[in-house]
């Protein structure tokens, strides 16, 4: 029984140049206690889809009517048949916690940590001011915070910038959420920071059991995290398996294409190979598959570029929006 | 091998707010830095947030002014001390140096056609008599930054990341400079691209004798595009050498850090440089 | 493959080589409750500045209708009980005094004389525009008057002050705006492009000529103004105050934009180009908030026309027989007026429809202006 599924999710923003499609048939699940890397560039529409969850999109968003996500439990939530702001409220920080890329910019400035830390559990539990506290600041200390009794009473601008992300994942762990949304949680960060929160996010995992979606364009990152990989690109996942499978054989092109793109610290003096073109602009979707006019491995006149390519199996779990003849 | 750039016992410092009166205090964000660059050569300048690595690169274009220390441009034919430029000398410097930024959002004005923002430099130093002349120069550098000629009547506003950025290079280029400072110029764009405005830079680099100071956090990157590698942290250099010496056999424990903490793609291994 | 019909991409194209000029500009369009207000405010100036033409009298004492005083406004009509016309007139008036009358005057209408309107008539002189000497005025009617919003007190027709104070407030506004723009791009763009000390001591007078309080100021003023100065005198002064107070907001906006300004890759990258700071100005800086400072000037319009207007309203602006809508409104305060001759607040609704069309303009640029401020991502 999986923890979350999200089915056929189509998303379209209203704008002053038209109606854009952000995100398109969109399927997947997240097993409990796994974590699922959302890999993709900019325009791929990861961080829309991880919003959508928690339906924190905006009021021009457009969510097509066939869009099911569904957090199971007893009972089973349909996100999209909770109408009112009130009812969101147990998945929003209950339920489902979400991280974000800019730390500084999630915690109010003029409050202290601590006090925003409170103000959570006392939204989503029934803990008197005194617990919560308590609990707050042995979050603190769990995620590497040193002397956090004294910087629980501290402002956020007084925390350095790995202090801030981990206090960001320090407060969305104290509701003991099922599921992590973590949204470009170390792009930020410098590399060795980085390198301590994602070790960080790794014991935690371990300890806490939760599941994580976690959304990112830095292949290595998912690599050393997560479990299950999906690589979008202009609003629809383009392969999706285990993260061995799909990071050794990658079935598809824009994934084999990302990968060739990264520099290679194993042949210091093999060319980098970028993929041809641009990302198109949303006004301008290209037909069939999304990827074709960058596609420099297919001929003129293929398939791919009116048709849209199913999701085919090509290896045990792992699946690429590919015609299965092509397999 | 000649330097084209020698930085000797440099010091930068910037004020820590305003003060009507008095000096406010001061942070050092460059400590007695020495450093040589080689002419022709993709020199890189790694260090993470605050190590002064964009403070170094603009002290050496003299975008920024400096405490104490020397810095000497030397091509061969023309040969300056940077802290002591006369006004003449300083728009010849200007003529033989640029930089590309790092936000290609920012870098552009958007009041400007592509082809003003390109002829700029060449207008304000005086370096074509003619307008006719400009044009032919500004199309030159367009194609060899692979930008379409038919989009050099078009605003900023136009294009994407990437090509901002091969606009902002085309303009670096324009004068026809010797030494370019790159600061972080791939940082902001997709992987995708950067892969492609990288290998534009290394053929610009062949194909117009350049010498570049490349400037970035990103080591991979960097162990990709450059011979020679500065490591920086906290204002002062750690380690230097060529790149593939300095990848084989990091000797600072700080450099160690840095290449351990690159994580691997292979999702059994912890970091990309095995140790 | 992608789909571009030749049409879509032309369109496309103009949008990447708009500038950002025309890029405001479209987007201004779009908004209609701006585009109305814009029409509506380009009707009223021009009608200001066509005042002596559009009314048929003199606004002064010297056109005054001595026979009808506190005239009920007279509306053209096409028909009255003795048929219809083609040509649109209005009733005379005829003011008499007998014994049955007590010896007071009293108008009333002659519902059997017709006064038919006519255009181009010939009238009293003025100068339009100041210079050109005329004496055509748009309407009038052949053996009397026609007052299209009645009169007051002393005979004066409405209609003609009403258009001959849009004028005036639009004058010392204008002059006001003027004074108090090249005021706040001098000190406000030199505090911002230097900065530091320089800076910090003209945010100091700013802040200092931002509090004085205007109606105190006006005050002290008007005590010390002689009351032998001219209209003219009296309206360039209160012209050159409402400038010397209203600097200080722009003047703050001017350098808040400019501090971010200066501070960008862009003029970074120019300097390093060997740019010189002039250069920078003229070719960089200014042109980056031209839409700013149009918006900026827009919207302190109708705060200029409200502080003449209210200063008038109390006695320390301009005075009679200059027609300022805040002259118009203060002889609509007593009692006599509010009850019997309403229409006395005819000039109100101009007044109002003003600056609200001034407003809705102003909303209007600043929203059409700011997606294309300078980071956009």
């Amino acid at each position: 029984m999986s923890l979350l599924s999200v089915d056929n999710l189509t998303i379209q923003f209203r704008t002053d140049e038209g109606l854009i499609t952000a995100v398109e048939n969109v399927s997947f699940d997240i097993q409990p206690g796994e974590v699922l890397g959302l890999a993709g560039e900019s325009g791929s529409g990861k961080s829309v889809t991880a919003k959508a969850i928690m339906q924190l999109n905006g009021h021009n968003t457009v969510y097509d009517p066939a869009s099911k996500i569904v957090l199971h439990g007893d009972p089973d939530i349909d996100v999209f048949s909770l109408r009112r702001e009130r009812d969101m409220l147990p998945i929003r920080g209950g339920a489902i916690s979400m991280i974000f890329q800019e730390p500084m910019a999630s915690f109010a400035p003029a409050i202290s940590v601590g006090k925003q830390m409170v103000e959570q559990l006392q939204v989503h539990t029934t803990m008197s001011k005194s617990q919560a506290k308590e609990l707050s600041v042995e979050m603190l200390d769990r995620v590497g915070i040193t002397d956090p009794g004294r910087r629980f009473d501290q402002y956020v601008f007084e925390y350095s910038g790995g202090m801030r992300q981990r206090a960001m994942i320090a407060m969305a762990l104290t509701t003991k959420p099922r599921l992590l949304i973590a949204d470009e949680p170390t792009t930020a960060l410098d590399v060795t920071i980085q390198r301590q929160v994602i070790d960080l996010m790794k014991e935690l995992i371990d300890d806490f059991g939760m599941s994580i979606l976690f959304i990112t364009h830095d292949l290595g990152v998912i690599a050393q995290t997560a479990d299950q990989l999906a690589v979008m690109y202009l609003g629809r996942i383009m392969e999706r398996g285990p993260v061995r499978n799909v990071l050794r054989n990658p079935a598809h092109a824009y994934t084999r294409g990302l990968l060739n793109a990264l520099p290679n610290l194993e042949d210091l003096d093999a060319p980098l190979m970028p993929i041809p073109g641009d990302i198109p602009s949303p006004l301008e979707r290209p037909s069939g598959c999304v990827f074709h006019p960058r596609n420099a491995e297919l001929a003129p006149g293929s398939r791919y570029e009116t048709e849209v390519p199913p999701m085919t199996e090509v290896g045990p779990s792992h699946f690429a929006a590919v015609f299965p003849e092509d397999v | 091998m000649t330097s084209l750039v020698s930085v000797e016992n440099l010091t930068v410092t910037f004020p820590l707010g305003q003060r009507l009166f008095g000096a406010p205090p001061t942070v050092r964000a460059v400590k007695n830095v020495s450093l040589q660059i080689p002419k022709g050569s993709f020199f890189g300048l790694v260090g993470e947030s605050g190590s002064g690595k964009t403070t170094l690169g603009r002290a050496i274009l003299k975008a920024t002014p400096i405490e104490d220390g020397k810095i000497t441009y030397d091509d061969g034919s023309w040969k300056c001390s940077i802290a002591e430029m006369s006004k003449a000398q300083e728009r010849h410097f200007r003529s033989q140096t640029q930089m590309i930024f790092q936000d290609p959002y920012a870098a552009l004005s958007p009041r400007m056609t592509v082809r003003d923002i390109i002829a700029e430099p060449l207008e304000v130093l005086g370096l074509t008599k003619t307008r006719e002349e400009t044009d032919a120069r500004v199309r030159e550098i367009a194609g060899k930054c692979r930008i379409n000629l038919e989009h050099l009547r078009r605003y900023p506003h136009a294009f994407s990341g990437g090509q901002r950025q091969r606009i902002s290079i085309a303009r670096a280029l324009a004068t026809g400079p010797k030494f370019v400072v790159a600061d972080e110029c791939v940082a902001a764009l997709d992987v995708s691209i950067q892969a492609d405005i990288l290998n534009l830079l290394k053929k610009l680099q062949h194909t117009l004798d350049l010498t570049f100071l490349f400037i970035s956090h990103d080591l991979s990157v960097v162990a990709h595009v450059c011979d020679y590698v500065a490591v920086m942290y906290l204002g002062e250099i750690v380690e230097e050498g060529p790149t593939k010496q300095i990848f084989a056999n990091p000797k600072h424990s700080y450099t160690q850090a840095l290449l351990g903490a690159i994580p691997s793609l292979d999702p059994d291994q912890r970091s990309r440089v095995v140790r | 493959m992608m789909h571009n019909t030749s049409q879509s991409q032309s369109a496309k194209e103009a949008y990447f080589t708009a500038s950002q000029h025309q890029l405001i500009w479209a987007r201004f369009k779009k908004q209609r409750t701006a585009m109305i207000a814009a029409i509506v405010l380009i009707v009223m100036i021009v009608s200001g500045l066509m005042a002596p033409f559009l009314s048929p009298y003199d606004p002064t004492i010297a056109g005054r209708d001595k026979d009808y005083t506190n005239g009920a406004p007279q509306m053209p009509k096409f028909c009255d009980t003795a048929g219809c016309a083609a040509r649109p007139f209005i009733h005379a008036v005829e003011r008499e005094r007998s014994i049955k009358t007590n010896f007071r005057w009293v108008t009333k209408t002659n519902e059997d004389k017709r006064l038919y309107l006519q255009f181009f008539v010939e009238g009293s002189t003025y100068k339009l525009f100041g210079v050109l000497p005329l004496d055509i005025h748009l309407f009038g009617v052949e053996g009397g008057k026609i007052h299209l919003f009645g009169t007051d007190e002393d005979g004066q027709d409405i209609f003609s002050r009403t258009l001959h104070a849009i004028w005036t407030s639009m004058k010392v506004g204008s002059i006001g705006v003027f004074i108090a723009f090249v005021l706040a791009l001098a000190i406000g763009g030199v505090a911002g492009y230097y900065g530091g000390v320089i800076d910090g001591v003209l945010q100091m007078i700013t802040d200092a000529v931002r509090t004085v309080p205007a109606i105190p100021l006006f005050m002290a003023v008007a005590a010390f103004m002689p009351p032998e100065m001219t209209a003219e005198a009296r309206f360039f002064y209160i012209s050159l105050i409402l400038g010397l107070i209203g600097w200080p907001t722009l003047a703050r906006r001017v350098r808040t934009h400019l501090l971010t300004e200066r501070n960008q890759e862009y003029i970074l990258a120019a300097q390093l180009s060997g740019a010189t700071s002039s250069h920078v100005i003229r070719r960089h800086l200014l042109p980056s908030f031209t839409s700013y400072i149009i918006v900026d000037l827009v919207i302190s319009f109708p705060y200029m026309v409200l502080s003449e207007t209210a200063l008038s309203f109390i006695g320390l602006g301009l005075k009679d027989p200059v027609s300022s809508l805040g002259v118009l409104l203060q002889k609509a305060t007593s009692a006599d007026v509010m009850l019997n001759y309403q229409w006395y607040f005819i000039p109100v609704i101009f007044f109002v429809v003003l600056v609200m069309a001034f407003v809705f303009v102003g909303d209007g640029l600043r929203d059409a202006a700011d997606p294309y401020s300078e980071t956009a991502s």
